[in-house]
């Protein structure tokens, strides 16, 4: 069976370690060398896989390795463009973390790189092959909730950014430096920029695009980071149900530099919980539970054992087959693009204290 | 009701009387009817309230309330109460409210005089004999409270029943044995108001407040701006 060729480039970005099983269990693949954005991840990497080439730039690692055929973007937001540029001269076929970028000029340089080049671009938003959300999706596109009314998600986690720091800085996650506004001193770039899932989602549940938004944000939890950590989102979508999105970092934790047990403050580190209602019924749905209790070492604190759902192994096998059969991902640049313009419009709102209508 | 309320008005010697009204939304003291803010004398409220008056959970920050309710409620009366436990909880007015509604659904972003940026998620949607399904939970600089248990998407119960008769119960007083617990923030409440000429005057400056920002989430429906309570 042949193999698909695959790098990865900067290892800055938290989902890099979710990687690392898939890369070398899934017989699809076969892991060349990933290319390291500074000494403090290359230490790390260094320390979690043996036997893989790691090299200091993209451009190295693509010169010494012109078999690469897909690369997975494991980067800050800032570098994203860059690297497409990059693959896309080479052919190479990209699998982006969830914000290729905020900046819709360069959103529009990446889908004429991508098109012209006639590489594959596929965003990584790994709810999509989660189980729970897959039986969420079968319910609504059933008769039991009857037409939709409303539409609640949460998408609340820890605070990455002890451990990516890129993820607290204004420039390198949203892009630029630009004041949150509405009352608040701190800058775009923060917990909005980690959770653009729920947003994802209530468009491909919904059926339907954002007709409204209207955004606030609270008072940072965090003090001393720069971007903004707490947020609420309501609004309205095209065909009439109305949302409420939470993608705030709102569970505290333990300030690690690299991501252990421990890791959390409050028990459940991360909570993707639906609320749905429509006609006919309601559904509440915990994407990522229940799970297995425990308040053991290092800090003896009651912890939610968190369970991963195997997301990246349909992610990788869905990426294959996409690159095999030259299909374009269901998650690609151009139905990506509202969603970013959504998570845009919730900056606005909150800027002008006014809802945001599409 | 009556009956859990009569017993401990004799119990305790209160001077007054005072009569729930059918619908356990008012209770008569004297010839004045006082409003039942039934949540300030449930336990699991009350002890949110507690949490953060003790300011071991640090500043608020952010506070998530979401409750479903059986189909064909009123959602004002749902919305009233909800924001009447937020402003109990956190001691605090409330200054602004943006609300969005569709056939049996209404979502809000309220904001508080002390600054908290709260969401409010309601439905009327459940079917005859289904329980409502609601969650408190108040998020701060320190860390969270919550009346439901992390990891859970219903309330829980005490005891839970099975084999030839299936039930669940949860007896939250003695003194009121066998009355649910909403029953008994509502005789609990009207026990209060019997108690206390301060708790009646205040009960009728909170009602007054909780009545303009549901009326400011009506226009804020109707105009879909942001707007100021009051």
């Amino acid at each position: 069976m042949k193999r698909l060729k695959m790098a990865m480039m900067s290892m800055t970005h938290g989902h890099t370690r979710k990687y690392y099983d898939v890369l070398r269990n899934n017989p699809k693949l076969e892991w060349i060398a990933v290319s390291t954005a500074n000494e403090s991840v290359k230490e790390i990497f260094l320390n979690s896989v043996e036997g893989i080439p790691c090299y200091d730039s993209d451009e190295a690692m693509l010169d010494a390795h012109p078999e690469i055929e897909a690369v997975v973007l494991a980067s800050e937001n800032s570098e994203h463009l860059r690297q497409v540029r990059l693959c896309a001269e080479r052919g190479i076929n990209v699998l982006s973390m969830k914000i290729p970028t905020f900046d819709m000029d360069e959103y529009a340089e990446m889908e004429r790189l991508v098109s012209e080049s006639g590489i594959t671009y596929q965003i990584e938003l790994e709810l999509h092959y989660n189980p729970v959300v897959m039986r969420a999706k079968e319910i609504v596109s059933g008769d039991s909730l009857g037409r939709l009314d409303s539409f609640s998600a949460t998408n609340i986690t820890l605070s990455p950014v002890w451990a990516f720091p890129w993820q607290g800085v204004p420039e390198l996650s949203f892009g630029k430096r630009v004041p949150v506004g509405g009352g608040s001193e701190k800058f775009r770039g923060g917990a909005l920029c980690d959770h653009p899932h729920i947003f994802d989602l209530v468009r491909e549940m919904t059926g339907s695009e954002f007709d409204l938004i209207f955004a606030k944000v609270a008072p940072n939890m965090r003090e001393d980071i720069e971007v903004e950590d707490m947020l609420a989102v309501v609004g309205r979508m095209k065909n009439g149900v109305i949302f409420s999105l939470d993608p705030s970092w709102s569970r505290l934790e333990h300030r690690l530099k690299v991501p252990a047990p421990g890791w959390e403050r409050f028990p459940k580190r991360m909570e993707v919980n639906l609320a749905i209602h429509g006609t006919e019924g309601s559904m509440l749905v915990d994407c990522f539970g229940p799970n297995t209790y425990h308040n053991g070492e290092p800090t003896s604190s009651y912890t939610v054992q968190y369970t991963y759902f195997d997301e990246w192994i349909g992610l990788i096998d869905e990426f294959v087959a996409n690159i095999e059969e030259k299909r374009t991902p269901k998650i690609n640049l151009g139905w990506h693009k509202n969603t970013i313009k959504a998570m845009l419009a919730v900056y606005e709102s909150i800027s002008s204290g006014k809802p945001v209508r599409f | 009701m009556q009956k859990g309320l009569d017993l401990l008005l004799t119990k305790y010697s209160v001077g007054e009387d005072a009569v729930i009204s059918e619908d356990g939304r008012s209770a008569t003291v004297g010839n004045t009817s006082y409003p039942i803010h039934a949540w300030e004398c449930e336990r699991r409220i009350s002890e949110l309230r507690v949490m953060h008056d003790s300011g071991r959970l640090g500043a608020v920050c952010t506070y998530r309330i979401g409750h479903t309710t059986r189909r064909g409620a009123d959602l004002w009366a749902l919305l009233y109460r909800e924001l009447g436990i937020l402003s109990f909880t956190m001691n605090s007015g409330i200054t602004e409210i943006f609300a969005i509604a569709a056939d049996a659904a209404m979502n809000c972003i309220v904001t508080t005089d002390n600054g908290c940026i709260a969401t409010i998620e309601l439905a009327a949607t459940l079917g005859e004999g289904e329980e409502d399904v609601d969650k408190h939970e108040m998020i701060c600089r320190e860390g969270v409270a919550c009346d439901r248990v992390v990891d859970t998407q219903v309330p829980q119960h005490s005891i839970y029943l099975f084999g030839k008769e299936k039930a669940k119960f949860k007896d939250v007083d003695a003194e009121l044995y066998g009355l649910t617990e909403g029953e008994v923030g509502i005789v609990r409440c009207a026990f209060k108001l019997a108690s206390s000429e301060c708790y009646r005057t205040e009960s009728l400056e909170k009602a007054k407040m909780l009545e303009s920002a549901v009326k400011a989430a009506k226009t804020s429906i109707e105009t879909l701006e942001n707007v100021k309570v009051g």
